[in-house]
């Protein structure tokens, strides 16, 4: 499918659109915490895609993990433009999940605000790996080869981030939990 | 030693989850002395996966997307086909500009030229020819080179800065102008020559489209009075112009006045299904989906 892609056939094109958009665009929401941003930039990505892809080779890495260095990179260049602008993301109002009941949408968005939250607090390689991880649906050796670490290596940081992430949101859950609990009742 | 056990088991166990091909309770009963440590991280990272791969972009954001997509593929691989024969002569004008020798001969040879042309055109008693003559030699190595040099910068910043400047457009559309000066009767042309300019006029057009259509708003305004311009020295030379892309057409035969200013989210579409990109040979939709020029 990549190499027909790399020919310009327009079916492979389209398919590998719907494969890889819906992890490119949870990827950049988990950095991010902003659905429009999100929205925004996975098309960019894939822009960027389309210019780069002929210059895409097997040999140097797996496809996925050339794709998500074109999502890191998006990410780390929005954030240089917010950062100028001086602009800070408000996640909470922006999670949304369209596919979702009421109910479960108020009890995802809290419980992925508590997340959002709890992973802003990680450090870089760790937030990385989450976000490549859990949000992208990456293995192991594909989050390795993206970040230019070994596999080890990204264990040992994934391990460190779920420690973390336990520790901060287990102090925050109950809290959500309550909100949840009152809107619901 | 134990840690990097736990680190190994947690990965595996949570691979498992994440493929589904075990349970959490499943990957516990395999590591029952590892239980206490694992458990709480395991549930924690299983709550994490569940709940980050709940969002999902909109099924209308999926649509338009691709369709952008593709058909942003499709006018590269027109204007790729267009301008097959770019890098050469982009190489010979990089070597050009580094050989002092190379320029030098160069400015003798077009002088020797031009006088010969002049001679040649006088002795025949056609002052008018001459001068044509006199156009065209001028106008390859200046305006041309120029045109082609202007639009490569645009695409580059197109497909790969995301921004572009206004001031870019402005000077390809200045460039545009002096060569319509240059050239004052087309079909006077050599057939080479014609070529060569109905190919840089046919890339620049789908290239202004390009821009009109992935880029920011700040500068669509002067990519269209660019695409105007375009189009009317087309139509003054009588170069047929490129086909586009069915949705593409359908963007460029809008009137911009049409487009509700500020509105820089698109309404969401009714129809929610995944779209299927329309065959070329459709024509364009009449539902009321926003101009291309105006997502964000």
């Amino acid at each position: 499918m990549v190499d027909a892609a790399r020919a310009g056939n327009a079916s492979a094109l389209s398919e590998l659109y719907t494969l890889y958009f819906p992890r490119v665009y949870r990827y950049i929401l988990a950095r991010t915490g902003n659905t429009y941003d999100a929205e925004d930039l996975a098309e960019e990505v894939f822009m960027r895609v389309l210019e780069a892809i002929e210059r895409f080779q097997w040999r140097e890495a797996p496809f996925s993990a050339w794709l998500f260095r074109i999502a890191h990179n998006a990410v780390i260049s929005q954030r240089r433009k917010e950062t100028a602008r001086g602009r800070s993301s408000q996640l909470s109002e922006a999670l949304a999940v369209d596919s979702q009941g009421p109910d479960e949408l108020v009890e995802n968005r809290l419980v992925l605000g508590d997340i959002r939250e709890a992973a802003e607090k990680l450090p870089e390689a760790q937030r990385q790996v989450i976000a490549l991880r859990f949000a992208a649906g990456l293995s192991v050796a594909e989050t390795a080869r993206t970040m230019g670490k070994g596999e080890g290596n990204v264990k040992v940081i994934q391990h460190k981030a779920i420690v973390k992430l336990r520790e901060m949101m287990g102090a925050r859950k109950p809290q959500s939990v309550k909100v949840y609990e009152s809107k619901k009742a | 030693m134990k840690a990097r056990r736990l680190e190994e088991v947690l990965d595996e166990s949570l691979s498992a989850y994440l493929d589904g091909r075990r349970t959490i309770e499943e990957s516990l009963s395999l590591y029952p002395s590892l239980r206490p440590h694992l458990e709480p991280l395991l549930r924690t990272a299983a709550e994490l996966a569940d709940n980050v791969s709940r969002s999902s972009p909109a099924p209308q954001v999926v649509r338009r997307g691709r369709e952008r997509f593709l058909e942003s593929a499709q006018i590269r691989r027109r204007a790729r086909e267009l301008t097959s024969d770019i890098p050469i002569t982009r190489r010979m004008v990089n070597v050009w500009g580094r050989t002092q020798w190379g320029f030098l001969a160069g400015g003798f040879a077009t002088l020797f030229f031009v006088v010969a042309f002049s001679a040649t055109a006088l002795d025949s008693g056609s002052q008018k020819s001459s001068l044509q003559a006199q156009v065209i030699l001028d106008a390859r190595p200046a305006a041309v080179t120029d045109l082609r040099q202007t639009q490569e910068q645009l695409r580059v910043q197109t497909v790969e800065n995301g921004d572009i400047s206004a001031g870019l457009i402005l000077e390809l559309a200045r460039t545009t102008t002096e060569l319509q000066s240059q050239v004052e009767d087309f079909s006077r042309l050599d057939d080479r020559s014609r070529q060569e300019l109905e190919r840089t006029i046919g890339y620049q057009y789908l290239l202004l489209h390009l821009v009109i259509d992935t880029q920011s708003r700040s500068a669509a305004p002067q990519a269209r009075e660019a695409l105007e311009l375009t189009e009317d020295l087309a139509e003054e030379w009588g170069v047929d112009l490129p086909d586009l892309p069915p949705a593409v057409s359908a963007t460029a035969s809008a009137s911009p006045s049409a487009t509700p200013a500020g509105s820089a989210t698109p309404e969401p579409s009714p129809d929610d299904t995944p779209a299927v990109t329309p065959p070329p040979s459709a024509p364009p939709s009449s539902t009321p989906d926003p101009p291309l020029t105006d997502l964000p």
